[in-house]
């Protein structure tokens, strides 16, 4: 409801009557107003990015500050749980809600920084794999093949030894090993928008490659981009975690949600909501992008058939009358 | 209920925003022995309601309301089990468009017609291997024990469907159900097929119900016919009174429209102007990729071929697929290098303009309307990009030079922002065309531009583009295989076979009083009404 107002107060001119008369921005913001799952998954991560901007600064509290007194505090609805740390205290004393919103600006770094690292590497060999075909197809191939033989973790684990950890080389590491999957759909799915009557009217009229690539296939493989994007988003704050578990990711006492959870598992059955809470944060985190995904993929794919209706009473039976008149 | 088969009142409906009958009050009737055409657009619900007496509708689709009676029994009555038993493939058998899908491709043809027949037959292997053979010659295949062992992608298209259709009759059906069997084959199997399904359908003593969108072939197969448009039956009654005496504006307008195609016009006096392409020694191999142990194999898509096209004309090239047609569309439009021999375009090599010289002197419109307009950019943007990548032009000044365009295909403004996918096939062919005609190209070659369109469409796309040679004077190059198209628009024409030009000559001339072989069996294999 609420969102459905905001975006009326700012695009009045979206919501005509006249369906015929839409741009196709007024008709994207129409779609996304019908749809469910994206308005969800948009308001969450908002709250999201928000309380990890601001939500350090709110609490006031520093996620840093050690009070060995106030060891394994419980979080306040648990027994014994006071106002004061309202998710309780780590091992060493420190306020575990600062953490944890402290966290969120790192996790949320490292989860896009990596996905779009590995969008771009991804996406470029893909799409000269795909388009030119021959020896440059075989070249790629043979570095996907070489990539999906190396054991990832292990390679990210001697890359961060050698390097030396900090959150730039966490976020390249993991990047630089999460392309395989955007290269063999970008590859597949070029392959197939290739031989399309499209590219090949777009080369008569004169477009050079570099213009049928930006305008004629990147477009239309987005789609499927954007779900594997979504996904990776999500992978990638648990390598993080991973690797910050085997002690080579984010060092202490720096905190991210992965941290957390490694430094929690001592006490998993005394104080388990030292692994619960940045458990669900994760969850959250990872639930909204996905949702965000999917809902993007069906508001910019133009063949979905989500309704441009909105609450505004919209006459499409005179659209289609018109369009018929027009044959 | 002594009808042989008959249905009455069918209606069938697709859940949706409300209950919109596709199929509406679908009356039929048919004796033994008797032939039955259904005529229709694409869309008109000629072959749901065939889907519907052979139970293999889609899923969510409702039956509203109706009967139907098949042999004494009210098919509603029977369930599944019984049905797909005892009917389906048994005294029904169905025969479909595409013979490259219809066929299993992992078995052999033999495994699949043998178990057709055990299927519904307790024997055993040996007699059904007999049954099977003898089925593979009444469809007149050669060769039938070799055949038994090969894949189908080992046969051709007509090959495939003769397989087909032995399949569908290996059971003795007392209906066949044709639906567009020959739509996706070439014009001389066509014939062939056609005269097939007649001789078995009297040797075997079957009824016969044939659903077409061409109306010549469907008045060469059955004694009655059903027009149908929208999902209802417009007319119906012997094929000769229907075609002769139309009583619905409906079937007059698709009784002219197919004659329009067909009037035999007057010879066009055509003045020789300035030659604006001529091609000489024009050749193109395909390198099939070498196997292990095998040697490269080489395939001569075009062959030493020669011609030239003068400015202001229509030259059409005609051929079956396979016989190089849209190779040579594509070498002359620079899509694609030719290995031997050069392409002239007004005294230029078309392989040494730039890319950009060359979209304002030649423009291509292509076959299929659904892969021509790429899905993510609007109609306004896909006809302006021709002039964004050329023109310095202002923002408003490509706008105003669009909505001219959209206004000289027959298009309202109001496409501008539409998306290519709230458009149909004859909307989409005019965008493509207004795409091709946006940067005022001498030359335009279409490439079967209404060959998947339906009739009434077609017409109308074919009168656009004379239209346009009329106000604009483009040189039009014509690729088809469709005899009607060529005669109605074009001046001179190619007949090509094999990557090589058979025949050439005025069009009215060349296809009246065909000289070559290959020529007259084209010309036979066309139907008229």
């Amino acid at each position: 409801m609420i969102f459905e107002l905001f975006a009326k107060r700012l695009f009045p001119q979206a919501f005509n009557n006249d369906l015929s008369e839409l741009e196709p921005k007024h008709i994207f913001l129409r779609k996304s107003v019908n749809h469910l799952g994206f308005k969800f998954g948009l308001t969450m991560l908002l709250i999201i990015i928000f309380l990890g901007i601001f939500g350090p600064h709110i609490i006031g509290i520093s996620p840093y500050e050690q009070d060995l007194t106030k060891r394994l505090l419980p979080p306040i609805w648990v027994e014994g749980g006071n106002w004061e740390h309202i998710f309780g205290t780590d091992g060493n004393g420190r306020d575990y809600l600062a953490r944890i919103l402290y966290g969120t600006r790192i996790s949320l770094t490292i989860g896009f920084g990596a996905a779009f690292v590995g969008m771009i590497i991804g996406i470029s060999l893909g799409i000269l794999a795909g388009y030119f075909g021959g020896w440059v197809d075989q070249l790629v191939n043979y570095l996907l093949t070489c990539q999906l033989a190396l054991p990832g973790l292990l390679l990210a684990m001697t890359v961060v030894f050698l390097i030396g950890p900090s959150i730039t080389v966490v976020i390249l590491v993991i990047g630089v090993l999460h392309w395989t999957l955007f290269l063999v759909v970008s590859r597949s799915a070029t392959q197939r928008i290739r031989n399309l009557d499209y590219v090949l009217a777009a080369n008569a009229i004169g477009a050079s490659k570099y213009q049928i690539i930006f305008s004629d296939i990147i477009p239309n493989i987005l789609n499927q981009i954007i779900v594997i994007f979504t996904l990776e988003v999500g992978i990638a704050i648990l390598s993080e975690a991973s690797l910050s578990f085997l002690g080579v990711g984010i060092q202490p006492p720096t905190p991210s949600w992965g941290l957390l959870i490694a430094e929690g598992r001592e006490a998993l059955f005394f104080q388990p909501w030292l692994i619960i809470l940045p458990g669900i944060a994760l969850f959250l985190l990872v639930v909204s992008i996905n949702m965000l995904g999917d809902g993007l993929r069906d508001i910019t794919d133009p063949n979905s058939k989500i309704e441009i209706k909105s609450k505004v009473e919209v006459p499409i039976s005179n659209l289609k009358q018109n369009i018929n008149s027009k044959k | 209920m002594n009808n042989f088969l008959e249905i009455k009142n069918l209606s069938i409906a697709f859940p949706g925003n409300h209950l919109v009958n596709t199929l509406s009050n679908f009356n039929l009737k048919l004796d033994k022995n008797g032939s039955l055409g259904i005529v229709g657009e694409s869309g008109s619900g000629k072959t749901l309601s065939m889907l519907a007496l052979t139970r293999l509708l889609p899923k969510q689709a409702i039956v509203s309301s109706g009967s139907i009676d098949f042999l004494n029994h009210n098919l509603s009555e029977i369930d599944n089990l019984n049905f797909y038993k005892n009917f389906s493939g048994n005294k029904i058998s169905m025969i479909f468009q595409e013979p490259m899908t219809a066929l299993n491709p992992v078995y052999t043809i033999g495994r699949q017609l043998m178990h057709t027949y055990m299927y519904h037959n307790k024997v055993g292997k040996k007699e059904a291997h007999h049954k099977s053979l003898e089925m593979l010659s009444a469809v007149k295949l050669s060769d039938n024990l070799e055949r038994m062992k090969q894949y189908p992608h080992q046969l051709s298209g007509g090959q495939r469907q003769r397989v087909m259709i032995a399949m569908a009759l290996i059971n003795n059906p007392s209906l066949l159900i044709a639906d567009e069997p020959t739509t996706a084959l070439d014009v001389t199997v066509q014939k062939e097929i056609i005269n097939l399904i007649q001789e078995l359908k009297e040797k075997f003593g079957m009824a016969l119900i044939f659903i077409s969108h061409d109306l010549g072939v469907v008045s060469q197969v059955s004694k009655n016919i059903i027009v149908m448009k929208r999902g209802e039956i417009i007319e119906t009654g012997k094929t000769y009174n229907v075609l002769n005496k139309p009583k619905k504006l409906y079937t007059k307008t698709l009784i002219s429209c197919l004659k329009n195609l067909n009037t035999k016009r007057k010879k066009n006096k055509f003045k020789k102007n300035d030659k604006i392409i001529e091609v000489t020694n024009l050749s193109k191999f395909y390198k099939l990729p070498s196997k292990l142990f095998s040697t490269k194999k080489i395939i001569n898509a075009v062959n030493d071929i020669n011609f030239s096209v003068y400015e202001g004309e229509t030259l059409s090239i005609i051929g079956e697929s396979g016989s190089g047609k849209s190779t040579v569309a594509k070498m002359l439009n620079g899509l694609l290098a030719p290995d031997r021999g050069e392409i002239l375009i007004c005294n230029k090599d078309i392989n040494k303009l730039d890319t950009k010289e060359r979209a304002e002197i030649i423009q291509p419109v292509f076959q299929d309307p659904y892969s021509t307009l790429n899905p993510n950019h609007t109609i306004g943007y896909i006809i302006a990009r021709p002039l964004i990548l050329n023109k310095p032009f202002l923002p408003d000044e490509i706008r105003n030079l669009v909505l001219k365009t959209l206004d000289l295909v027959g298009l309202d403004k109001g496409f501008y922002y539409r998306f290519p996918n709230q458009l149909s096939g004859g909307q989409r062919q005019r965008v493509a065309i207004a795409r091709a005609i946006i940067l005022e190209p001498k030359i335009l070659i279409c490439d079967e531009p209404t060959s998947s369109l339906d009739v009434t469409i077609q017409e109308q796309i074919l009168q656009l583009l004379k239209d346009l040679k009329q106000k604009l004077g483009i040189t039009i190059i014509l690729i088809s295989h469709d005899i009607s198209v060529v005669k109605y628009l074009s001046e001179r024409v190619l007949v090509m076979l094999d990557g090589k030009i058979v025949e050439s000559g005025d069009t009215i001339s060349t296809l009246q009083n065909p000289k070559k072989e290959y020529t007259k069996k084209l010309m036979s294999a066309v139907y008229e009404i």
